[in-house]
């Protein structure tokens, strides 16, 4: 069942030196118990698309949002305020990054639990403190009964995390959009919220959209990874097709360029060429040609299409063919 | 959040020149309507200033009975006032007196408050002491402060100067050593000190270039209260004495013969007013511009 | 090809080194508590941010220090630099006791030990230009001529692989893998011979952090440079480094040479720590330890065994007794009573 449907979303900001898209054409699905992926680098638009979304922008930050996002049946973005206040945190909540500051220091964690139980459900004051001591412990915090009464601040980083991924479960979510959940936490901890994330999901069969730069948790925790660069989807594919055939020399390089746990070693690492062009210079043709070691006349001329290379396998690049690992090629990846 | 989106798209990647940033600066300046405004109030009472012997012929302090207490007309447009001066005459080279205390005042405690803010902010032994003698003097309300000051020395423009300057010592002091404070927890003043940079030079050359920002706007309200504050003085006779033309003064002249010449008091004090809301304006636009997020590459 | 000689070329002299070269630092028992006040009468606590730390390295080789935030491992590096003084404890740089230097003593080998940071953003005065950050420390120096100040500065920017019109910017014109690179180019500036690289690559993204760490090994190799290289992701240390400690709440648990670190973990914390890494390759799913709770507060530290409440093999002498690092196999310590 689909659960989320974006079409062609186009997000553009005005900035002092002139209008900038900072997702220009973005279309994916999320359907009802699966995790889908969205990897890139900083400025690729992968928390502006997350943003799009919920339509988490201020009044008058001069966003515009185009194209259709379908929620279950509902078009969000045509969707008044009332009716979005409605729908997060309720049907769809978010998790971000930082916990720190995604909490608010001056009310308990248990406060700030039970009043969007309240707001959503309606539950009784008493009601939801009880909800929210459940949830406490769901999400395996020692002796909930006790932390309900602590103040942000006083708990850990890694406890914090859990909080805020209670508060966002609270209300039983179909969608859950998770902001980079792991990646201010420490990697014996981030395993610990990763499982804890994998459990709720199966319990709840809710989708989930994981927003991440980290390949390692993609690959441990998603069904279905979207590759974001420069506003667009350069690729889309399962997991097990990504990590085993990706065909966009992007996705490559970016596998190829992190160092592995259990790889050679004594080796130059990988390197793409370059940086992220800024969003005030986009390239002309296809956006990664600047940096792509393949890139032709045709590449940095005609911007290519995300064309279908195989079953639910997407690449925007014009060289799909020839591109692969161990394709009799310059990029083969060597570490695995 | 991420909500304000506008500053994490395009500047990880700046690639633009500096010389596109000054434009970019000019721009942002002339969009802030109170930055704008406020200056070309200020511009408009120095070019006064400056030209005052252009514009009136008259001279401030002789009297001329004959012209005793005139209303505006056309030879005196601000009227006379009881001892046959012209109030314009006043009032123009009044300005001279209030801008010139104020300016002089900024001076004295931009450059006094910085050495006492980054030398407190940076040693924490200083700090305690000079920030309670700091506290002991900004216990006192400033013009009861000013007017002890002027009491023991004695009025004369340049006491009003020296007293102004230790009232708002305090206040620079205090505003400069907060910045200073969080300037020196950075990094790259921690580099510096990697790198053998000797005390000197982190006080000197990194953490006070990085307060001038604050420091600039500080000091443009420290010059409309010293203004306001002169004015106070001099108009409760412990000021510049008269006969100089104070605003403060001809505001006190005016005061008991208010019902019958009113442009006595109207007119020094709609200038007072004019000065001090310039210099707030143009205070909070620079605070707008400079204060909250000067570098926007900053994560 | 190239690479992976000279990469054989490290690691030999690597050996040679421990053979016939006096290390080129040594930090001896090193102890770092940070005093804390708990309310306005409270009594005096103290963090116990490194308990006993002791370590060697060796000419041109990369000593990482791994472990998870708030274990020390930064810490450590500033007072390795003397940038925090040591609450007791010793290092020696060449032999001498860097921590009775004198002010004037100190400044003068900050020329050879040197530092990066991991947040480049910050590690950059926002108001001044690109070259004149660079050239700052040959001034504090008096190092060479003033007018080939420049000239050292460009081939510097070379070196870092920016462009000599890369002079006349500031900071923020720059991404933050550029301001790493700058950062690396003020630090060479003064020709250290050892280098503190605190997390240089954690805030940087995927593509940029190959970049940086290609370019710290071209470096170490044209300069012949020794680093000490802190972080918190295994695979990047396991990349760069020829030997590994891990640090867990202020004590160095294990140590050895990268590839038995990885390969034949012996501490249950280093076992922990690498299971939980998690790999690229959705085939490949490890059996992980996922160990239970949080780590202890450093004010209150656990008796015994530091990781006793974590740890899933813990036996009752854990509890009591402090296990001492001990070399188990040829360079290997670890401090655990079970091994």
């Amino acid at each position: 069942m689909t659960l989320l449907k974006v079409k062609n979303l186009k997000t553009r900001f005005s900035t002092e030196l002139g209008e900038v898209t900072a997702v220009d054409g973005v279309s994916f699905h999320v359907n009802a118990g699966e995790t889908v992926g969205l990897v890139g680098e900083s400025g690729c638009g992968k928390s502006v698309t997350s943003l799009s979304i919920l339509r988490l922008f201020r009044k008058h930050s001069g966003t515009k949002l185009a194209g259709e996002i379908f929620f279950e049946q509902k078009e969000l973005l045509t969707s008044s305020m009332e009716e979005m206040q409605e729908i997060r945190g309720n049907q769809i909540s978010m998790i971000f990054q930082d916990p720190m500051s995604s909490l608010n220091p001056v009310y308990t964690v248990g406060n700030q639990i039970s009043e969007s139980l309240m707001l959503h459900q309606k539950l009784s004051k008493k009601e939801a403190y009880e909800k929210t001591i459940e949830m406490l412990s769901l999400v395996g915090i020692p002796s909930p009964e006790k932390r309900v009464n602590d103040y942000p601040h006083q708990l850990s980083g890694g406890m914090r995390q859990r909080v805020m991924i209670a508060m966002g479960l609270c209300c039983h979510p179909k969608l859950l959009i998770a902001d980079e959940p792991t990646t201010a936490l420490d990697v014996t901890i981030q395993a610990q919220i990763l499982d804890l994330m994998k459990d709720l999901q199966e319990q709840l069969q809710m989708g989930i959209m994981l927003i991440t730069h980290d390949l390692g948790v993609v690959a441990e925790v998603c069904d279905r990874v979207l590759v974001m660069y420069l506003g667009q989807i350069v690729e889309e594919a399962s997991v097990e097709t990504l990590f085993e055939n990706p065909k966009h020399p992007y996705t490559i390089g970016l596998m190829k360029s992190i160092p592995t746990i259990d790889g050679k070693r004594g080796e130059k690492l990988h390197v793409i060429e370059g940086m992220v062009p800024s969003l005030h210079q986009i390239p002309a043709g296809c956006r990664f040609a600047p940096r792509c070691p393949f890139a032709d006349e045709k590449c940095r001329s005609h911007p290519p299409d995300l064309i279908e290379v195989s079953h639910s396998h997407k690449a925007r690049c014009w060289h799909h063919e020839r591109i692969g690992i161990g394709g009799g090629n310059a990029i083969a990846i060597g570490n695995q | 959040m991420e909500t304000s989106s506008v500053t994490m798209v395009g500047t990880k990647t700046a690639t633009s020149s500096t010389k596109h940033h000054a434009k970019i600066a000019v721009n942002r300046f002339f969009a802030n309507r109170l930055a704008v405004s406020g200056s070309i109030l200020v511009l408009f009472i120095s070019l006064i200033c400056i030209l005052a012997p252009v514009l009136t012929s008259y001279n401030p302090i002789e009297m001329n009975v004959q012209d005793r207490l005139k209303p505006p007309s056309a030879s005196h447009w601000f009227g006379t006032d009881e001892f046959g001066r012209d109030v314009f005459t006043r009032v123009v080279y009044g300005s001279r007196i209030s801008m010139g205390v104020g300016f002089s005042v900024v001076m004295i405690t931009s450059i006094i408050g910085l050495i006492f803010g980054l030398y407190s902010a940076y040693y924490r032994r200083l700090d305690n002491f000079l920030m309670r003698i700091n506290d002991g003097l900004m216990a006192f309300p400033a013009i009861l402060l000013a007017i002890a000051i002027l009491a023991a020395l004695g009025p004369k423009m340049s006491n009003v100067i020296i007293a102004l300057s230790v009232v708002y010592i305090p206040t620079v002091a205090r505003a400069i050593r907060s910045v200073a404070i969080t300037v020196r927890e950075q990094t790259y003043i921690e580099a510096i000190r990697a790198l053998g940079g000797k005390s000197w030079r982190i006080i000197w050359l990194h953490i006070a270039p990085n307060c001038l920002s604050p420091l600039i706007v500080q000091a443009t309200f420290i010059f409309a209260y010293a203004v306001i504050t002169e004015a106070s003085l001099s108009f409760l006779g412990a000021g510049t004495p008269p006969p100089e033309p104070s605003w403060g003064n001809i505001l006190n002249d005016g005061r008991t013969i208010m019902k019958q010449a009113w442009w006595m008091t109207v007119f020094p004090g709609l200038s007072i007013m004019m000065t001090v809301l310039g210099l707030n304006l143009l205070g909070d636009g620079l605070r707008d511009l400079l204060d909250p997020h000067t570098n926007k590459a900053k994560k | 090809m190239k690479e992976s000689v000279s990469g054989e070329v490290t690691r030999l002299r690597l050996v040679t080194n421990e053979v016939k070269e006096a290390p080129l630092l040594q930090a001896s028992n090193l102890v770092k508590h940070f005093p804390m006040k708990s309310g306005y009468f409270g009594e005096q606590t103290y963090v116990k941010a490194v308990s006993d730390l002791s370590l060697t390295i060796y000419q041109g080789e990369t000593y990482g220090l791994v472990g998870e935030s708030g274990c020390g491992k930064s810490t450590t590096g500033r007072m390795i630099l003397r940038l925090l003084e040591p609450t007791s404890g010793s290092v020696h740089y060449r032999g001498k006791e860097v921590t009775r230097f004198s002010e004037e003593e100190l400044r003068n080998i900050r020329k050879e030990m040197q530092i990066i940071f991991q947040d480049p953003y910050s590690a950059l005065n926002p108001r001044k230009k690109i070259g004149k950050a660079i050239q700052e420390p040959m001034s504090i120096y008096n190092i060479g001529d003033p007018k080939q100040h420049k000239e050292a500065v460009l081939e510097l920017l070379r070196k870092v692989g920016l462009q000599p019109e890369h002079y006349d910017r500031y900071p923020h014109e720059f991404s933050g893998g550029q301001r790493q690179r700058i950062v690396l180019a003020r630090a060479l500036a003064v020709h250290p011979a050892f280098i503190v690289c605190d997390e240089p690559v954690s805030a940087l993204d995927v593509s940029i952090q190959s970049q940086i760490l290609n370019l710290l090994e071209q470096l170490q190799e044209d300069f012949q440079l020794t680093y000490l290289f802190i972080a918190h992701d295994l695979s990047v240390v396991r990349h760069i480094s020829d030997r590994v400690g891990v640090m867990y709440l202020g004590h160095l648990v294990e140590e050895a040479p990268t590839d038995a670190l990885f390969s034949e973990p012996l501490h249950p914390y280093t076992r922990a720590l690498l299971s939980a890494v998690p790999e690229p390759n959705p085939k490949k799913r490890r059996e992980r330890i996922v160990l239970s709770g949080d780590v202890p507060s450093p004010i209150n530290l656990p008796s015994g065994c530091v990781f006793h409440p974590r740890c899933p093999q813990a036996i009752e002498s854990c509890k009591r007794e402090v296990p001492i690092l001990r070399e188990f196999a040829k360079h290997h310590r670890v401090a655990c009573h079970l091994v």
